[in-house]
Formats: C-alpha cells, sequence, structure tokens
C-alpha cells in the first residue's frame, strides 16, 4: 500500500503539527496502487490523552470526527482540521503538554490498514492553575531562556540580558502610555504584544503557551514557588506603594525563575494584598475586581472609554486594573509592570476575556463600530487607533513629528509563526486582532486560542452564507 | 454540547448574574475621565488642614487610576508638586506613598531625597523611610543607586531586608566582587541573598569564584541550600579563558554526585553536564 | 576647573565628583548674579564628560547638568553652548532638562528661526509625563504655589522668539486644534500665549538667514587629535560570536563608520536610534553598491554588563544583520584607552553609564579619525556620502555609485579633495585678477609691453567671460558649502562679485568698487579653503573679539536682550 502523506501549514520544521480550535489546511496526497483515490481520515487520542481532531470539508461546513475525501486526479486534496472542542472534559478536550493525538490516514478500500499519520498538539492557551508539571516547566523553561537564563545546553545572554528585558519591558513604557491604554486599542494592542512573546517562546519550545491567571478565582498553584512565585500576603489597609515592595516573590532552586533577572536587578518584588493560596485577586478598597460574569455582564458593546466608562470599555479598570493593584510592586504601575512576568499571565486572563466576549457577542467583525469603533480616520483625531493604523512600536522606530509616539524597540520585528497568520511587514495592524480565530477567513488565524473561547461553526456557516 | 448550546449557557449565566459595578467602583472609573475630580483631590493633598486617611485615600485613588487615566496626565505637573511636598509629611503613611509614586516615575528630586537620607548615617527609626523600601523605591532606576553606597549597606546593614535588598540591586562588577564573595560564603547571612550571587559574580573573576564554589561543594556538600546556586553560577560562566578551570570544577562536581540530593542531580545533569557526559546516577 | 568671578579677580574653584551637589549649584548661582564672563565658566558642565558627573547618581547628574544650563538665559548663550541645548531638546526625555535647554535658548543675543523645530521635538518627548520645574534655586521646597513646567518653558520661549519662530507656527498650532486636551492647563495656556506671540509679531526674517551660528555635527575633519589607529592598534576587542581581535585588524583596511551604544540605555533616542540608523547605513551602504568596502561596528559603552551573546541578542532584535564586515563589539578591558581615543562623551556611576552623548565616527583606511557626527543623530545617506571621499577618487560631479576598483582609493579620494580646495581659491584668482575695462587691460599691457610681448586691444567680449568665470566660482563655493565651512564664504564671495560687476565702466559707477570686490572675492574663496579646524578657530577669535568689543562698548554682558524673568 502506498503512503498517505499528511501536511499541515508548512511541511516540516519544530512547528509542524501544532493546532487549536480554528480550522487549518491539511492536505493529503498520495498515489494509491489500486487506483482508489478515496482517503479515510480520522483521529486517536494517545493513552491518558482524551484529545481529538475534527475534520471540514470545506471553510463553513460542519466539523466531522471522521471524513472520506477523494483525492482526485491531482492525487491531493487539501481539507481543513482542528482541535475537538469538548466541553467538560480536562481543558475542554486540548492537549495537556505534548503531541497526544494522531490523525490517522487509510485508504478507503482497506480502513483498517493506516498508511498516514500525522502527530499533533492540539495548542491552546490553558489555566495556569491547571497546567501539567510538563506545561509548567516547559513553559518557565521558555520564559527564562527569553530572558537570557541558561536553562540547559547552549549560550544565552546571561540573566538580565535577553530579548525580554532588551524589548518587551521596553515596551511598555511611561512615554507609551498613550498609544496601548485609556482607549479602545488597549484590548487589540495587548493581543498583538502578547503575541509576539508568545511566538518568540515558540521559537524555543514549539508546545508553549502563555497560561492565563484566572484571576477571579484562588490559584494557589500559580503563587508557588515552583510556578510563579510564592507571595507574601500583606493587610488590605497595608500602604499601597507604586511600582515597588518590600517584598520578593520566592522560588525554588530548580525554578529557572529564581535566576529572573532585569538588567542588574536581581529577582521580583511582590507582595499581595490578599491570601494567594485561598482568595482570587482583591482590587483595592473602593476598587474591587469583578469576576467573569460581571465582565461579561458589563454589555455586548464595547462602549466608549471617555468621560464615563460604559459598557465592556469598563474592563479596563475593572477587572484588568484592579488586578493589577492588588499588589504592591512593579506589577501595579504601567511603566514598571512587565518586569514582574505575572504581568503576561494576567494580561492573557484579560485577553481571553475578550475572546469570550466576542464569541459571546459575536463581535469579530472588524468593520462594525460594536467590534471596534474607530473604523476611519474621521472618527477619532489620534490616528493610531484607527482599524488600519500600523501599531507602535512595531511600525517605526521614529517618531513621526505630529504622532506623538517615542520610538520603539521591536521596529519592523514582529514575531513570525509558521502556525498562524503571517503579518506583512512584520508591522501589526489593529485588524489583525479582531478576528484573530478566523471566524471569518481562515488567513485571519493567529495562531492562539484559549482553552474555553471554541472556534464557532455555527457562524462560520452563517458568515459564509 | 454543540458550540451554539455552549453559548447560550454563557449567555444564560451572564442575565442571571448580580449588577457587575458598585457604587464605589463606578465613581473610580468615572474618576479616570474627570479632571475636576483628579484636581480636586490633588487640592485635597497640598492642603494642610485635611486629614491623614483623607490625604492618603486621595493618593491611593489617583494611583489606582494612574494606569488607564488619560484625564491624569494633564494633571501629571499639579500632582507631581503635591507628592513632592508630602515626602516630608509626618505620617509614614503618607510619606511612604509618596515616595513610592514619584520614584515609580524615576523623580530626580525624590531620588535626590532619598538618597541623602541613605548616606545620612542617620538611625534607622529616624530616617524618612526605612533602608530596605528606600532601596527598593531608588531600585525602579537602575541608574539611581551608586555601588558604593549599596556595598557599604550590604556590609553593614540595619536588618535582613535591607541585605537582600542591597544585593539585589547591587551591580555584578569588579568592584562589588570582593564585597558578595564575602557575603556568600558566610553561612549566617540569608540564603535569599546568597542564593542571588554566584551568578553575579561568576563572569568577574571566574578563578576567584570557582575556587569559592569548590571550597563550599566541598565542605558543605551538595544538599546544602546553596549548592543548586552554585551549580548555575558554574554553568553560566562564559569567558573561554575560565574553560579549563570551570571544566576542573565539573570534574569535582560529578565525583560528588553519588552522595547528592536527586533535584540537585537533575539540575546538574540539566545545565553542567553535555548529553553524552550526563553522570548515570 | 572652572573660574569664579568675585569683582575683578577671579579665583579656580575645582568641581569634581566629590563637590556635593549644593556647592556645585552654589557656584552656578554665584555665575549667574556675578558680572560678565559667566557664561565661559558654565559652559565645561554642559560636557558630560565633566568630572563633576563622574559616580554621580543619573538623576543628580541631570539636574546639575539642567541647573546648569538654565543659567545661560541669565549669562547669554555663547554659540559654543547651542550644539548642547539643541542636542537636549532633541533626545532627552526629561522636562527638567527640556525646561533647562528652553530657558538657555532665551540668552540667545538674536533667536533664530532653526532652533524652533527642536523646541517642537522636544514637546513631544515630554509630553506625557510633562513635571513641574523650577530653577529659582537648586533646592526647592516643594509643593510651590505657582510653578512652570517642561512644556510650558517651552512654550514661553517660543513666544517670547516671536515672529522668528513663525516657522513652526504650523506645529503649535496642530498641537493646539488636536492635542490641547492632553496638555495641563499650565501647558495649554503657555501655548495659546506662545500662538497668539508669534502671529502678533510681524517682524520680517531676514532673508538667507536660516543657518545656524554653529555647525551642529561637526561635519570637518576632527582637530588636535591623535590617530585612533595607532593607538588602539592592539586593544583586544570581542564581537558578538565572542570572537577575539586586535582592534586594529578591524578597523585597518577599510574605511569603517564607528557609533558607541548599550543595551541598557533607556533613552530610545539615543541608543535604540543609533542601533537603527546604523542597520539604515548599511543598508544605504548597499544600495550605493558599497558593500564589503566599508565596515559598520556599534561598540557597547558597558562591557561589563554587555556580554557577547547580549550584543547578539540585541542586534539579532533589531535585525542588525552581523557579517564579516558588519558586527558589534565590546572591549574586555583597556575601554578607557578608547575613551581617550576618540574623547568620548561618556561618564560613569561606577561601571555604568550615568549619561553620554550621541556619537558616530568616520575611521579611514588607517584607522585614523576622519569625521565625527555627534549630539544629533545623523542621516544615514548623509553619513554614507560623507564616507565616499574615503573610498572614491572620482570628481565630485560624479555619482558615488560607480564602484571604485584603482587600488590606492584613499590617495585617491585625498587628490580629489585637495583639487577642489585649490580650485575654488585658484579661480577666484582668476577672476580677481581678469581685466575687467580697458584701464585694467592698459595696465596689463604695459605690464606686457615692459616684458616685450606688445599690445592686444580691449574688447568688451571679455565682459561674459567675467560674468561665466564669477558664476562658476561662485557655484563651486555653493556646491561645496554643506561640506566645508558653510555659506558665509560663498556669501562674501557674492558680494564681492557684486562689487566687481558694478565697478566695470560702462555702468558708470566709482571705480574704486574694485578693490572691496577683489578683497571679498579672494577672501571668500581663501576661507572655503581653509581645514574645518582653522576655519572654527578663525571664527571663534572673531567671535571672542566681537563678545568683548561689545561688551567694553556696551559695558553688559552679552545675551541680556529677553532680560530676567519677573519671578526670579
Amino acid at each position: 500500500m502506498s503512503a498517505i502523506t499528511l501536511e499541515i501549514f508548512d511541511a516540516g520544521g519544530p512547528q509542524a503539527g501544532y493546532i487549536g480550535w480554528s480550522p487549518v489546511r491539511l492536505k493529503i496526497s498520495g498515489t494509491s496502487a489500486v487506483g482508489s483515490r478515496s482517503v479515510v481520515l480520522k483521529s486517536r487520542s494517545l493513552s491518558g490523552s482524551v484529545s481529538r481532531a475534527v475534520f471540514i470539508e470545506r471553510f463553513g461546513t460542519a466539523p466531522q470526527d471522521e471524513i472520506t475525501v477523494n483525492l482526485g486526479p491531482t492525487n491531493e486534496v487539501e481539507i481543513f482540521v482542528a482541535g475537538k472542542f469538548q466541553p467538560g472534559k480536562p481543558h475542554n478536550g486540548a492537549s495537556a503538554d505534548s503531541k497526544d493525538v494522531v490523525v490517522e490516514a487509510a485508504w478507503a478500500d482497506q480502513p483498517t490498514q493506516v498508511t498516514g499519520s500525522l502527530d499533533l498538539m492540539i495548542r491552546v492557551r490553558k489555566n495556569a492553575n491547571q497546567l501539567s508539571e510538563k506545561a509548567r516547566t516547559d513553559f518557565l523553561n521558555a520564559l527564562a531562556t527569553l530572558n537570557g537564563i541558561k536553562t540547559g545546553q547552549g549560550t544565552t545572554p546571561g540573566p538580565g540580558k535577553g530579548v525580554y528585558v532588551t524589548d518587551f519591558v521596553g515596551m511598555h513604557v511611561a512615554g507609551a502610555t498613550g498609544n496601548e491604554h485609556g482607549d479602545s486599542m488597549f484590548l487589540p494592542w495587548h493581543r498583538l504584544y502578547l503575541l509576539d512573546l508568545e511566538r518568540l517562546l515558540q521559537q524555543v519550545n514549539p508546545a508553549v503557551t502563555l497560561p492565563y491567571w484566572r484571576f477571579d478565582e484562588p490559584a494557589p498553584n500559580l503563587f508557588s514557588e515552583d510556578f510563579i512565585g510564592a507571595t507574601e500576603s500583606i493587610p488590605p489597609n497595608s500602604p499601597f506603594t507604586q511600582g515597588v515592595s518590600d517584598k520578593r516573590a520566592t522560588f525554588a532552586a530548580t525554578n529557572p525563575l529564581s535566576q529572573w533577572k532585569i538588567g542588574e536587578v536581581n529577582g521580583i518584588s511582590r507582595a499581595a494584598f490578599f491570601d494567594t493560596k485561598s482568595h482570587p485577586a482583591s482590587g483595592q478598597v473602593g476598587f474591587r475586581l469583578i469576576n467573569q460574569l460581571q465582565t461579561l455582564a458589563l454589555g455586548g458593546e464595547i462602549g466608549a472609554f471617555g468621560a464615563k466608562r460604559t459598557q465592556f470599555s469598563a474592563m479596563e479598570g475593572t477587572p484588568h486594573g484592579a488586578a493589577h493593584v492588588s499588589f504592591n510592586g512593579p506589577i501595579n504601575f504601567v511603566p514598571e509592570a512587565p518586569k514582574d512576568p505575572l504581568f503576561f499571565l494576567l494580561h492573557c486572563n484579560v485577553d481571553r476575556l475578550w475572546g469570550l466576549w466576542q464569541f459571546t457577542f459575536k463581535r469579530d467583525v472588524a468593520n462594525e463600530n460594536l467590534s471596534y469603533p474607530y473604523q476611519n480616520d474621521a472618527s477619532t483625531p489620534d490616528s493610531w487607533k484607527v482599524i488600519h493604523a500600523p501599531q507602535w512600536p512595531w511600525e517605526d522606530s521614529l517618531s513621526r513629528p505630529g504622532n506623538l509616539r517615542p520610538p520603539g524597540v521591536r521596529n519592523r520585528n514582529f514575531t513570525q509563526s509558521p502556525t498562524g497568520k503571517t503579518i506583512p511587514g512584520n508591522v501589526p495592524v489593529i485588524v489583525d486582532a479582531i478576528d484573530a480565530n478566523g471566524q471569518h477567513d481562515p488567513q485571519n488565524y493567529l495562531g492562539f486560542a484559549f482553552d474555553d473561547v471554541p472556534f464557532d461553526y455555527d457562524r462560520a456557516l452563517e458568515l459564509i452564507a | 454540547m454543540t458550540i451554539s448550546e455552549y453559548r447560550n449557557n454563557l449567555l444564560s449565566e451572564i442575565n442571571q448574574s448580580a449588577e457587575p459595578l458598585d457604587e464605589e467602583t463606578k465613581n473610580l472609573l468615572a474618576l479616570a475621565g474627570d479632571k475636576e475630580g483628579i484636581g480636586n483631590l490633588i487640592n485635597v493633598i497640598n492642603d494642610e488642614t485635611t486629614s491623614s486617611e483623607e490625604k492618603i485615600s486621595a493618593i491611593d485613588s489617583l494611583n489606582a487610576v494612574s494606569n488607564f487615566s488619560p484625564a491624569l496626565r494633564t494633571k501629571m505637573p499639579e500632582m507631581v508638586n503635591a507628592l513632592r511636598g508630602q515626602m516630608s509629611a509626618d505620617d509614614e503613611a503618607i510619606r511612604y506613598r509618596a515616595f513610592a509614586t514619584l520614584t515609580a516615575m524615576k523623580d530626580e528630586v525624590a531620588q535626590e531625597r532619598l538618597l541623602s537620607e541613605l548616606e545620612s548615617g542617620k538611625k534607622e527609626q529616624d530616617k524618612m523611610v526605612p533602608t530596605s523600601m528606600a532601596i527598593s523605591m531608588l531600585g525602579t532606576d537602575e541608574k539611581a543607586l551608586p555601588g558604593a553606597l549599596l556595598r557599604e549597606i550590604a556590609l553593614n546593614p540595619p536588618d535582613t531586608d535591607s541585605l537582600i535588598e542591597a544585593v539585589r540591586h547591587m551591580p555584578g562588577d569588579p568592584e562589588s566582587f570582593d564585597v558578595l564573595k564575602q557575603i556568600m560564603e558566610e553561612d549566617e547571612n540569608p540564603l535569599e541573598a546568597r542564593a542571588m550571587i554566584p551568578e553575579m559574580i561568576n563572569n568577574v573573576d571566574p578563578p576567584a569564584f570557582l575556587s569559592a564554589a569548590r571550597e563550599m561543594l566541598q565542605s558543605k556538600g551538595t544538599d546544602h541550600d546553596l549548592a543548586p546556586s552554585l551549580a548555575k553560577g558554574i554553568a553560566g560562566i562564559t569567558m573561554p579563558e575560565a574553560k579549563p578551570d570551570v571544566l576542573e570544577t565539573k570534574a569535582m562536581v560529578r565525583d560528588l554526585m553519588s552522595s547528592s540530593p536527586e533535584s540537585f542531580k537533575t539540575l546538574a545533569n540539566e545545565i553542567l553536564f553535555e548529553k553524552d557526559e550526563s553522570a548515570d546516577q | 576647573m572652572s573660574t569664579k568671578t568675585t569683582g575683578p579677580v577671579t579665583r579656580p574653584v575645582a568641581l569634581d565628583q566629590f563637590t556635593p551637589a549644593g556647592q556645585v549649584a552654589a557656584f552656578i548661582d554665584r555665575v549667574k548674579q556675578g558680572p560678565a564672563g559667566g557664561a565661559g565658566s558654565l559652559l565645561p558642565l554642559l560636557s558630560e564628560r565633566h568630572s563633576v558627573y563622574r559616580d554621580r547618581p543619573a538623576g543628580e547628574a541631570v539636574r546639575l547638568r539642567g541647573y546648569a544650563m538654565a543659567a545661560f538665559e541669565r549669562t547669554g548663550l555663547p554659540d559654543r553652548a547651542l550644539p548642547y541645548v539643541l542636542e537636549s531638546l532633541e533626545s532627552d526625555f526629561h522636562p527638567y532638562m527640556a525646561a533647562a535647554a528652553a530657558r538657555a535658548l532665551r540668552g540667545m543675543s538674536r533667536p533664530h528661526p532653526e532652533v524652533g523645530p527642536y523646541l517642537i521635538k522636544a514637546v513631544y518627548n515630554i509630553w506625557e509625563a510633562d513635571n513641574p520645574v523650577s530653577f529659582a534655586t537648586y533646592h526647592v521646597q516643594w509643593p510651590q504655589k505657582e510653578f512652570s513646567t517642561g512644556l510650558s518653558e517651552i512654550f514661553e520661549t517660543l513666544g517670547r522668539f516671536g515672529g522668528t519662530a513663525r516657522r513652526i507656527l504650523p506645529d503649535l498650532e496642530h498641537l493646539s486644534r488636536t492635542f490641547q486636551d492632553r496638555l495641563s492647563d499650565t501647558a495649554r495656556i503657555a501655548l495659546l500665549n506662545a500662538i497668539d506671540a508669534i502671529r502678533d509679531d510681524t517682524c520680517e526674517l531676514a532673508t538667507g538667514c536660516c543657518e545656524l551660528p554653529v555647525i551642529l555635527q561637526q561635519a570637518g575633519e576632527s582637530e588636535d587629535r591623535e590617530a585612533s589607529g595607532r593607538i588602539l592598534g592592539k586593544l583586544a576587542i570581542q564581537d558578538q560570536e565572542g570572537n577575539l581581535q586586535e582592534w586594529g585588524s578591524f578597523f585597518r583596511g577599510k574605511p569603517a563608520i564607528l557609533a558607541f551604544f548599550y543595551t541598557r540605555c533607556g533613552n530610545p533616542r539615543k541608543c535604540v536610534q543609533t542601533v537603527f540608523n546604523l542597520t539604515a547605513v548599511r543598508d544605504e551602504l548597499e544600495s550605493a553598491g558599497l558593500s564589503g568596502k566599508v565596515r559598520v561596528a556599534a561598540i557597547t559603552y558597558d562591557s561589563q554588563f554587555d556580554t557577547a551573546e547580549a550584543l547578539k541578542s540585541y542586534g539579532t532584535a533589531r535585525r542588525f544583520r552581523f557579517d564579516e564586515d558588519t558586527r558589534m563589539f565590546r572591549v574586555p578591558e583597556g575601554f578607557e584607552k578608547v575613551v581617550s581615543a576618540f574623547n568620548l562623551g561618556v561618564n560613569f556611576i561606577g561601571t555604568q553609564v550615568n549619561s553620554h552623548r550621541i556619537e558616530l565616527y568616520l575611521l579611514d583606511a588607517k584607522g585614523d579619525l576622519a569625521r565625527s557626527f555627534l549630539r544629533i543623530q545623523s542621516d544615514p545617506r548623509q553619513v554614507v556620502e560623507a564616507v565616499a571621499p574615503l573610498l572614491s577618487s572620482t570628481p565630485e560631479s560624479e555619482s558615488i555609485v560607480k564602484p571604485v576598483s584603482q587600488p590606492s582609493l584613499l590617495a585617491k579620494g585625498k587628490t580629489r579633495n585637495q583639487f577642489q580646495s585649490v580650485s575654488s581659491v585658484v579661480l577666484g584668482f582668476l577672476v580677481a585678477f581678469f581685466p575687467k575695462c580697458p584701464v585694467c587691460w592698459a595696465s596689463y599691457m604695459s605690464v606686457l609691453g615692459v616684458a616685450g610681448t606688445g599690445s592686444i586691444p580691449y574688447s568688451p567680449w571679455l565682459l561674459p567671460v567675467i560674468v561665466l568665470l564669477l558664476s562658476t566660482n561662485l557655484y563651486i563655493l555653493y556646491r561645496r558649502a554643506a561640506r566645508r565651512n558653510g555659506l558665509f564664504p560663498f556669501w562674501l564671495s557674492t558680494l564681492g562679485s557684486l562689487f566687481l560687476l558694478l565697478s566695470i565702466p560702462y555702468l558708470g559707477l566709482p571705480r574704486w568698487l574694485v578693490i572691496p570686490g577683489l578683497g571679498l572675492l579672494l577672501t571668500g574663496s581663501s576661507l572655503q579653503a581653509l581645514s574645518f579646524s582653522s576655519f572654527n578657530k578663525l571664527k571663534l577669535f572673531f567671535s571672542e573679539f566681537r563678545y568683548r568689543f561689545f561688551q567694553k562698548v556696551t559695558g553688559k554682558p552679552r545675551g541680556l536682550s529677553f532680560g530676567p524673568r519677573p519671578s526670579d
């Protein structure tokens, strides 16, 4: 029996075989000796895993657990494959920490004889408090590597000297506050920021994703010495000290974050106004953190970011801002916050909440005001907020007179990945972040997903119709 | 469950949830866009007749919205002016907040004041801000803390936290090498400070560091609390001329592996030994 | 050493790293309040290299330097201080420094339209983190009932410039129209006042006025410096791959473009932009067909922190495309030799940089310093144009894109420069002594008659020849102005040419006009032929002479046109 070849994205390379919930192209090719051109595809979970894949014949059609396709006269055909969203299962059916799903192909006239296979990982962003040990270790090692910490063989710049420090801390600074906060670009900008970092993490280890900190639930596994650091609690009426704390997160000696540095400064200063072992984040007195449902209940419209925060725009204040100020330490102050890696887990949850809101209220239509309010130059005096505006700091290193933006550090250097949309010119625009799941067009898929934000096949069908 | 059912369940839960924002939170969010309201809070800080509690509440409210308030940026000079005035407040809770907010913004006036406190030789209880907190505040700006001052504090710290903060912020350079090595070698110093040091000094003077590391591993063993940090320090040496010394040290560590705890063995195998030379333990 | 004046006797006061900040400030206060001559005492304090900044925390260094800079409002701003002031406006993010620079500009004897754009750049640097400032004293009692801010000081200066700042009025109007809401009340009021003041001032800008009184980037040859190639030849340097080699092995053999930076520099308009600019320079070299003919290098000030791997990571993240001729370096030991050889504008607190200037250097193929671009970020095209003469022997009128393959490129480049220098002088002489009238002709003929060569009748056709020679001379002076000694020689020669043309007999004007005409023409040509260092020495001499003369005649120190601020 001649072999059947299965290819996703680029055929080879270390990043091949990583998918999320969104359909991605799967090329099936082969030549049958007996002339049959039909192939049967199904998926199988490895031992201990519940993950499965589904197959979609054409974009906009329903997913199937098993599919038969005809290769046609060219001996190849393209369909779509995606992870199977299984609510109620661990991570809703996503892979825990490695490739644990196999797509198997057989010629239709001999369906039990598998002649082609492809190992997949359903790679999604997961709740940090629920990570497996391997997923946690992989993430910490990748993150530490970007800091410049040596986690294996090979050379590194040295702790505190890696690209995380020179670039990602340098992007979220005082002078750029106006580009990133206080208006509707807050959510898409941070989505792109996180994606840039996550793709770099995946260059270190393709199985890694950014975990999210579910700040409205207790996360004792996260705030431990083996993860983001055991964090001392201080009374709620302790002085709120912006950007600093006289307490430090503590780490196990085997945790690579024990060597965390920013420049010459060792360690992470952090103290919590809540008991990290048993309580969710608290916010501050008079500034409470709202939970997930309350966040979604803010409403289906993005609302205004001006004098009165209305509807979903209020989420930048709470839960986002409230989560930040639940601590003393750099995490509670915008220009300092990324010095503490907890920042990215916090913002991963903010991005998840946006994704969940987009899914719930169908707010992924780029040219709708309901999805993003600044559709053209007439809608705002701030040119960088318009939906097709190239985003700082990727757009240019020089501040053009009149645009008020300071020069950035990742000029035309947004990380590309074969597992998601290629960003033209390495300069993302806001619209890139709106249809992140590729609901409208599989080409829009950015290559990330959350464990509890599925791809909506019914909606895809609706949109195609 | 289909995706549509999943969505409908979510919508149902949303509809049943309580009113999301309480009045206090609504007021704070409204403050973010309210120039006049922010101005009033700044006036409270400046007003000599307002109580400490009122001042503290004003500063905390301003800090809470500072991360997302475009209106606050228009009042930044007034806010900085007011906070600079509170650096000498009698109430330490106000002073801490004022210094923290200003130093987080890398305000030069606040930095100079804190530094003069650190250099003053005053008793700890008479200082405007405790030494450990002052170092932490100044440390938001890498260029604000002279290495000489940190070395002085590390050698004569008023408390444990001050020693840890001094070491945390000390540059790993030739001028600091001897002080850091001394702290690393002394068991009575807090582990939290000592554990940072191997990777601070390993490339400054590799032979001296390696000699100290060998001596400590041999005399105290690899189950010693500092052993993992020493291993990381050895692994992090990059200077090519130190390679023979590094190999000699690795050989010594390999000899100790048979009596090492599992955690040390795992770490050493991951970062010290090449794959083909992993010690079979 | 800085000079303190107490009446007619000056006593030197040593300011160094051990001088308490209060004492430094007290010295500055005395200079501000003292009699004339103060500006000269303050000038050394503008250099980041001054020993007073050594080992000072960066914040304190900023405040002291700013306090000194602001004092020029009182003492007058000498031309030599202008590059420091404009540099602060262009690339400093501290509101205190921006305010100090804005104040210093008020000490200019006459406001200059070219400084307006720098003030606008400073607005964009500091607007998101504007702070209250005060220069009444160094140690200020806070809170202040009234205060100015970085932005309001900038707008105040623009307002005082009045019509001279008309060029940037559209920028101010743009700020007023679209971004007023982002400004504090103090800054907004100052902005609106500045706009009104500029609109209301109907003064006309002098035509052809628009050259700054100093050349900002020292665009000529370096003066009085030992050749870096010889001193540093054996110094060990390490590249981003960890390879060790001698300085001379990289920086000799081909011309090089060399910039200094460090990875921990938090100023995006300095080191981040410097590295991006080097990448752009490399692209320009490629477009010009000069790949492989010029080396591009960035050297870190911070070799203790910036390991080879750190340099590689930093450069890669900025698309600095490393290859054999494009590298980043650290100096494992002996960086002080590099500091000394290049007179680098950097200072340290311990081993860490606490302040530095923007600096980019061109080295010739021997490794000697050929040209420097300091303080203001240079345009990559300008840098590539400047490096071309170090390679090419093609005449000026040919494109630099032409690849050159002859062996002694450096020799040919030098020859071309010398030829161009001489040609303008020769042409000047030719024109000067070309017979412009029958009398001149008769004079020459009588000389020639004495020499026995007979007589040739004068003819009016010679007039167009005179005009042609004059025009050619002026064209050459104009073209070379950007590279050497500016437009001043061109203007002198233009005036001289005008006098010469007016002295032609057919116009009926006095004949003695030919004398100043000849003098100006020859002076203009000669000045352009001078080396940059000689020209500047001459310029400085006349500048000082003019200053002392003015002072003697009026009894006032120069630069008090705006007077002290009422609130001080």
